[in-house]
């Protein structure tokens, strides 16, 4: 095998090292820097050629200044929910929600030391080095949070940029929150984040992610942890991605415990989304149910990579994953890759994945009922994706990822 | 039911170590000297008096395989191999060329005699054999007798050993010979490439219905030899053939490499059903031993409305790396892949199979049952592909993994990949065990453990069993039961 | 036929049975009646020889051989049979292939051999045949894809071929309709006789007035804690079991 060549993005992500970065940011440094930037040779990135697609990246963003807070409060108009803001990746306290009357609910910036130290991959190496002023989201033992939390991530001034945050959202033992997150990185920059998810023992978290107008070539890796008993709905919308990898790193630590991983990518134009999994049964007797859609059109790429692995201890594991696609475009692909991993034998693990077109006989049926032909089609795609926002326990979030899904069929149909 | 009985039989009256093809034939071999490099390619072309074009097409195989490193992707572990220090030919004494069977050598005879394989057209035809299948039996490097060949020869079909052909029929072996496979395919493949040995070559006239079941037999016998044979099987329009193949190897210490080509082609209307029962030796109880087995196995349905079905039933090597793969290149064509592999004591598989669609309306239906026990680690890795201007292409993909015992690994990597929105593909898989409570409802109906987990599993295995011809899937389901012994607490 | 003594049972470290004492004669059919959750089928399942069924004392004995040592497969090819509450499904093995493995393999456990294949057709036909049992159930895999009333079937059907010396139908008639527990009922009812005793388990009176018994036992809390003669069930029947949970707890 012949050595690759040199990679320029590589050089350039090596000077955002700042002369006074700590020990284990250098650390992680060096091993990205071994790694380099993955490629279609690294079988968990075969799908999403990075280290092709990232030829040069754009000079690091500061901490918002004035002007970049300006342009954040231009998009952030009213909401309905409580806002916690960054910009370019920085936590902006000045931009978010006074939640000092929400009980439970603490909100800090982050340090070094509040993220788990070991990483699986190369782009959360990266992260890990870069990422300064992220925040922490404490939901302290035993609160009962009503109110729906919602992350914004907003590009600053110079959208192109290259963004690096690092989040943490943590539920004490017993605590139940509904968290929704709006990404908007305005089709720009290269971004490389990472949102850590703790739930300690019986937490409750529904969380939605909402992901559009990403930035022209973003990685976001979420890295979760569940303790005996918690709970994890989560549902992500993607759509309007120019180049996105969202992968998940998610331990089942604590014995019962139950995850419900969702999504759906509504894609388009040259739009390549790629949504890798690793969930791991860590703990005997947790369940988990992985179901993630994909509405394809234009000349859209769309990767599902799905892995379960079951270690020899996780006795009782009860896992189930499932990968749709609808085609709508003969110059559209999916990739499915669903994996099972299993070295106990008291499972019950399964997975499927199925592509298929739209349902004529459907079709036919709805226009007999008066319904246009491309009415019809947006009705079947719309109930084809919206499937995946039940899991939710949360109406407000579900109203919130539904009209969502509406806005992007009216705009514009995919195919 | 005869054979669920026997089944339950053969496990009662085994021992443990029950791999019973593991003894040695005492017969002096003709061998290459040890060690490849260019004088042992040129070595076995010359033994097999082939033609200048072939002695350059293995010369250009093994320059090309210098360069290549060998393949890691595959979940298997097993230390490296030592390429020099493997024979790459040998041949019992007194077999240069193909023989009549009065000519073969009577200790050869009596090997097959007791690995139950028919060799006596006599006896078959006297009815002494209930089954009438033509057999070409490979011994090491060379094939040592063919049957049937004459009346095979009536009907027009040619079934013969691959040296043979070479020499006979030049003109279809350079036309097809590494068309399916190419020569740089893979590290293994092109490996076999420059020093394969022997292997079937069959071809079926247009047309034409095979009157028989066509088999070979592949045997290992020699030590530190590896065993590189090939296959070429092409099915002329219309045309339709059944082929068998089985394989054993004796009980050794150290491991032993076999790396096979083998290459169907389906032209127009043609079908080609290829069925494997593969029991190399798999080690012994502690994972000394037993076979690398690295087998690059491609047909091509190059034909309208052409159809290639792979059965294989994996129970024996120390390390499987196969996937027989079907190329869907005419329009309306199908490819077929059943597989049951099961792994017990040591051993490591990593099988599945490629469909690749490329012409319009192609199909393809995919049912791999693997059952892990013992210390195993059982891989299920497979492709369907559908190329964009792969029109109304099919695929439906069910694989299921049963484990047995705790101390086991079963994993499913599947590689679904769409590229034509009129593709429709369907994915399922699941792993479990066997349940408590099925056991329990078999044992309190009278059955033992031992025999209620052969009777499971020959049910979890059923559907793929029925893809066998039927001696085949007697014997294959002895087999299981076999493989399973002892997996049982 | 069968005597239990002094039956203690524990299953997952909670305690089911305690201190049953049970003895069912030659010939008789005793029914088991008693609230959700008193034991029934764990006595069953215990009877059967089930794993995970920690005896920390007692012993059953069937015709006079203590059992608890032996397999289940052992068990049954000593004569116990248990109609299953809910029988297992088993892929891709043929009804038929199932019986006879079964019945060879008792018969062979016995030192009996094993049946001729056309003389087993001929039994199983006929069986089948009285159950209202079609030709292609016994073609199709072990329960797969039959109906509630199928499998309950199915298990008495498998009663006549292995002609038990002793029957458990543990709760015979949950998820069958009255048609289906007639057929069901008069297949059990011609294997009554000499030779066969049968133990019918139950939360009902219903199945009894199908299959009416010689004795009944109200069970409570792990043991038994009153027999009588089958008006024993009427009377239930009209005051349910309060008296008895409560009278348990007190």
């Amino acid at each position: 095998m012949t050595a690759l060549a040199p990679n320029p993005a590589e050089e350039d992500l090596a000077t955002f090292l700042p002369a006074d970065a700590s020990p284990s940011a250098r650390l992680f440094f060096d091993q990205f820097r071994k790694a380099g930037l993955p490629n279609r040779r690294v079988e968990s990135w075969h799908y999403s050629d990075l280290r092709a697609r990232l030829r040069a990246v754009p000079p690091l963003a500061r901490a918002p200044d004035e002007a970049a807070r300006a342009v954040a409060r231009q998009k952030l108009a009213a909401g309905a929910f409580l806002r916690v803001v960054t910009v370019d990746g920085f936590y902006a306290p000045e931009l978010s929600d006074d939640f000092s009357a929400v009980a439970g609910v603490e909100i800090i910036r982050a340090g070094e030391a509040d993220f788990a130290g070991e990483t699986a991959d190369a782009l959360l190496d990266l992260n890990a080095a870069l990422a300064r002023g992220g925040f922490v989201l404490d939901i302290a033992a035993g609160a009962r949070v009503e109110t729906v939390i919602e992350i914004v991530a907003l590009a600053g001034a110079e959208t192109d940029r290259s963004r690096f945050g690092r989040n943490l959202i943590r539920l004490g033992a017993g605590a139940h929150a509904k968290i929704v997150e709006t990404r908007d990185e305005g089709f720009a920059g290269f971004g490389d984040s990472a949102l850590f998810i703790a739930l300690g023992e019986d937490a409750q978290l529904d969380y939605a992610c909402r992901c559009r107008e990403t930035a022209s070539v973003e990685v976001q890796s979420l890295n979760v942890t569940l303790a005996a008993r918690a709970n994890l709905r989560s549902v992500a919308l993607l759509a309007q991605t120019p180049f996105l990898r969202r992968q998940y790193f998610v331990s089942l630590a604590g014995e019962g415990a139950e995850l419900q991983l969702a999504g759906a990518a509504i894609l388009g134009r040259t739009d390549h989304a790629d949504v890798t999994l690793a969930v791991r049964h860590d703990a005997p007797a947790c369940t988990s149910r992985e179901t993630f859609k994909y509405v394809l059109g234009d000349h859209a790429n769309g990767v599902f990579q799905g892995k379960i692995v079951v270690p020899p201890h996780a006795q009782k594991t009860d896992g189930k994953m499932m990968c749709r696609g609808l085609l709508l475009s003969d110059e559209a692909a999916l990739s499915a890759k669903p994996e099972l991993e299993i070295f106990a034998d008291d499972v019950a693990c399964g997975h499927g994945a199925a592509v298929t077109k739209l349902d004529a006989q459907q079709l036919f049926y709805l226009e007999t009922r008066g319904v246009p032909h491309i009415e019809a089609e947006k009705i079947l795609i719309d109930a084809f994706a919206a499937d995946v926002f039940e899991m939710l326990d949360s109406e407000a979030l579900r109203d919130v990822l539904r009209a969502d899904l509406s806005e992007l069929l009216g705009e514009e149909k995919p195919a | 039911m005869a054979a669920v009985q026997q089944t339950v039989d053969t496990v009662k009256t085994l021992d443990v170590d029950a791999y019973k093809y593991g003894f040695t034939t005492e017969i002096e071999s003709d061998k290459a000297p040890k060690g490849l490099n260019e004088d042992t390619v040129r070595f076995i072309s010359a033994r097999k008096r082939e033609p200048d074009w072939l002695t350059q097409w293995r010369l250009d195989a093994y320059r090309r395989w210098e360069t290549m490193a060998e393949p890691r992707w595959a979940r298997v572990d097993y230390p490296k191999i030592n390429y020099q220090d493997l024979y790459y030919y040998s041949a019992p004494k007194g077999t240069a060329g193909p023989k009549t069977l009065a000519e073969v050598d009577p200790e050869l005879l009596r090997t097959y005699e007791k690995l139950g394989i028919p060799l006596s057209e006599q006896e078959i035809l006297a009815g002494v054999q209930e089954r009438r299948v033509a057999v070409d039996a490979v011994f090491d490097s060379v094939s040592v007798v063919t049957t049937f060949k004459e009346e095979l020869g009536k009907a027009g079909v040619i079934f013969c050993p691959i040296s043979e052909a070479v020499r006979a029929y030049p003109e279809l072996v350079r036309k097809y010979l590494g068309s399916v496979v190419p020569v740089t395919d893979n590290y293994f493949a092109t490996l076999n490439s420059a020093v394969f040995s022997d292997g079937s070559f069959v071809y079926i006239p247009p047309g034409v219905r095979c009157p028989m079941e066509l088999s070979t037999y592949f045997r290992i016998n020699e030590q530190n030899t590896g065993q590189f044979e090939r296959t070429l099987i092409i099915a002329d329009a219309g045309s339709y053939v059944s082929y068998l193949e089985g394989c054993t190897a004796p009980k050794r210490d150290e491991n032993q490499l076999h790396a096979a080509v083998v290459e169907l082609i389906a032209l127009e209307d043609a079908e080609i059903k290829y069925s494997t029962v593969q029991n190399w030796y798999p080690g012994d109880s502690e994972g000394r031993g037993g076979i690398y087995n690295f087998v690059t196995k491609r047909g091509d349905c190059r034909g309208a409305r052409s159809k290639i079905s792979w059965t294989q039933v994996e129970t024996g090597s120390a390390i499987t790396w196969k996937y027989p793969s079907c190329i869907l290149r005419g329009d309306h064509s199908r490819g077929e892949f059943y597989s049951i592999a099961i792994s017990n004591g040591h051993q490591q598989v990593d099988s599945g199979t490629k469909m690749l669609h490329l012409g319009k309306n192609t199909s393809s239906r995919i049912i791999s049952k693997g059952i892990s026990a013992g210390q195993s680690q059982n891989t299920y890795r497979g492709q369907v592909f559908a190329h964009r201007k792969a029109q109304n292409a099919r695929n439906f993909t069910n694989c299921d993994s049963l484990l047995i015992g705790d101390q086991c690994g079963a994993h499913t990597v599947p590689y679904i990949e769409a590229k034509n929105s009129t593709a429709q593909f369907e994915h399922e898989a699941t792993t479990s065990k066997i349940s408590d409570d099925q056991l329990f409802y078999c044992m309190q109906r009278g059955l033992e453990a031992e025999e209620a987990t052969a009777l499971i599993v020959n049910g979890f295995v059923r559907d793929v069993l029925q893809q066998l011809p039927m001696e085949f899937a007697v014997e294959a389901q002895k087999l299981i039961a076999i493989s399973l012994e002892g997996s049982v607490g | 036929m069968l005597e239990i003594e002094n039956l203690h049972v524990r299953v997952a470290g909670k305690k089911i049975l305690d201190g049953l004492n049970l003895t069912v004669e030659d010939g008789q059919v005793a029914a088991i009646m008693g609230p959700n959750g008193s034991g029934k089928s764990t006595l069953s399942y215990v009877v059967a020889g089930r794993a995970d069924y920690e005896v920390e004392q007692g012993s059953i004995k069937l015709d006079g051989a203590d059992i608890l040592e032996m397999s289940p497969a052992e068990r049954a090819a000593r004569g116990l049979f248990l109609v299953f509450q809910y029988p297992l499904e088993i892929p891709g093995v043929a009804t038929m292939t199932f019986l006879k493995a079964a019945l060879n393999a008792q018969r062979k456990a016995r030192g009996e051999a094993e049946l001729p294949t056309l003389e087993f057709m001929k039994q199983v036909r006929a069986a089948a045949a009285k159950l209202n049992i079609s030709q292609d159930m016994l073609k199709r895999p072990v329960n797969v894809g039959f109906s509630g009333g199928e499998k309950k079937r199915m298990e008495v059907l498998q009663m006549a071929l292995l002609e038990p010396r002793f029957a458990i139908l543990d709760e015979m008639d949950s998820g069958l309709d009255i048609d289906a527990l007639k057929t069901c009922a008069e297949g059990v009812n011609a294997l009554r006789g000499e030779g066969r005793s049968l133990l019918v388990i139950t939360h009902y009176q219903r199945l009894l007035n199908f299959i009416p018994p010689d004795v009944v036992h109200v069970m409570s809390r792990g043991k038994i804690v009153r027999s009588g003669g089958p008006d024993l069930a009427l009377a239930l029947e009209a005051t349910g079991y309060a008296d008895y949970t409560e009278g348990a707890a007190a």
